[in-house]
């Protein structure tokens, strides 16, 4: 039962961080072309979605159990994206909020702006933990195991769960 | 190098726990206050005291100036001053029957929103429009400009009654921004979140009775003259 709820937010987290990014990538453009500002000053807060993107991608190219299978963190990034997803919720359709009423804009930017300090705080700090999670299960030769059967007494090579390159 | 293995997994734990708390913070955080800013206060504006109150005085501003006709008016005060104060005082009880105001009267359920339109009204249409525009020359008469003893010796107290006015929901003011960040409710900022629909209602309307009387007061000023009661 686990390990099916454990693979429903393992597939979860990246279908969140996607939504998340294409709808914080949104709001952060209009609010950036609201002021003004500088464009290439928005990407910082891209990099850590991107950051996490490829972290995931490694996580599944190379089947990395130790990721994948952690419960508490496939746990912890979507409640960290589903945080978010709320949060954008609220910048669009929270029509009760005075300052979204005062500016006149369909996106409550001022809202928004409070958010995106700790949103960038705590994916950094999920990238640094799959990596984390990535090195602890980390072996540079794969390990072999001799499993001696008591049927036959033939020799089985059986493969270890934790990660490797080889 | 187990043991940097296993030092790392309590560090790493750790910061994925922070993180976890973090959101759950955020999360809830921002929950309450979801909740908190749709509260409404539910009551009949047309029935409400305070709105009954303001009303009445501004019926009265009505009566009083419906007494002034340039054939009936025999007082000290020259004729073109005397309609000059009547088309203020018009001009003020019709700013009291605002768009805002009307569109308030057929609800029974008062949103923070509402609540904010009612401030904007009251800053735009009673003290910039009827107060400053319109009143305000009461405070700056001198005996050579209006020969009035009555507004002469009160005016040192109408000076600080409109400066009460202009003051009187600047904190409302502040407080209904401040709905706009759930960030790091303390106990004041949630109480006064809390409380800011009905409190703020009530606020707003008081300041609209308070300026209301004063309009009436300077009404009453000007039937008295009419009438001839005064010097």
């Amino acid at each position: 039962m686990i390990k099916i709820i454990n693979a429903i937010f393992s597939i979860l987290k990246v279908l969140l961080l996607l939504i998340s990014f294409v709808f914080t990538f949104y709001i952060i453009i209009h609010m950036y072309q609201r002021l003004e500002k500088n464009m290439m000053d928005a990407i910082v807060n891209f990099i850590p979605f991107v950051l996490l993107f490829l972290l995931f991608s490694i996580n599944i190219i190379f089947r990395q159990k130790s990721v994948n299978q952690c419960f508490f963190y496939n746990v912890t990034c979507c409640l960290v994206f589903v945080m978010l997803l709320f949060v954008i919720y609220r910048t669009f359709f929270d029509r009760n909020m005075v300052v979204m009423i005062r500016l006149g804009y369909d996106i409550n930017f001022n809202y928004f702006a409070d958010i995106i300090a700790p949103m960038r705080a705590m994916l950094y700090m999920l990238s640094l933990s799959n990596i984390l999670l990535m090195l602890e299960g980390f072996q540079w030769h794969r390990n072999k195991k001799e499993v001696v059967s008591t049927a036959n007494f033939d020799k089985k090579i059986i493969e270890d769960t934790k990660n490797s390159i080889m | 190098m187990e043991f940097i293995k296993q030092y790392l997994k309590i560090i790493n734990y750790a910061m994925i726990g922070l993180v976890f708390a973090f959101a759950s913070f955020y999360l809830l955080s921002n929950a309450y206050h979801y909740l908190e800013i749709r509260k409404d206060f539910i009551t009949d504006f047309n029935s409400q005291p305070l709105v009954v109150d303001f009303e009445t005085k501004i019926q009265n501003v009505k009566e009083n100036i419906s007494l002034f006709t340039t054939n009936n008016y025999n007082g000290n005060i020259p004729m073109n001053q005397m309609q000059v104060i009547y088309y203020n005082l018009k001009s003020c009880a019709d700013s009291f029957e605002n768009k805002t105001i009307q569109e308030m009267k057929g609800k029974n359920k008062i949103t923070i929103i509402d609540v904010y339109r009612l401030r904007e009204s009251y800053e735009n249409d009673i003290l910039s429009s009827c107060i400053i525009n319109n009143l305000h020359w009461t405070t700056t008469i001198t005996p050579e400009t209006l020969n009035s003893s009555y507004l002469l010796d009160n005016q040192h107290m109408i000076q600080l009654y409109i400066n009460s006015l202009k003051e009187e929901t600047s904190y409302l003011k502040k407080d209904l921004l401040n709905n706009s960040s759930y960030f790091y409710n303390t106990s004041i900022a949630s109480s006064s979140i809390k409380d800011n629909t009905k409190d703020g209602f009530y606020e707003v309307m008081g300041a609209y009775q308070k300026a209301a009387s004063f309009v009436e007061f300077i009404s009453n000023w000007f039937r008295n003259e009419v009438e001839g009661n005064y010097d």
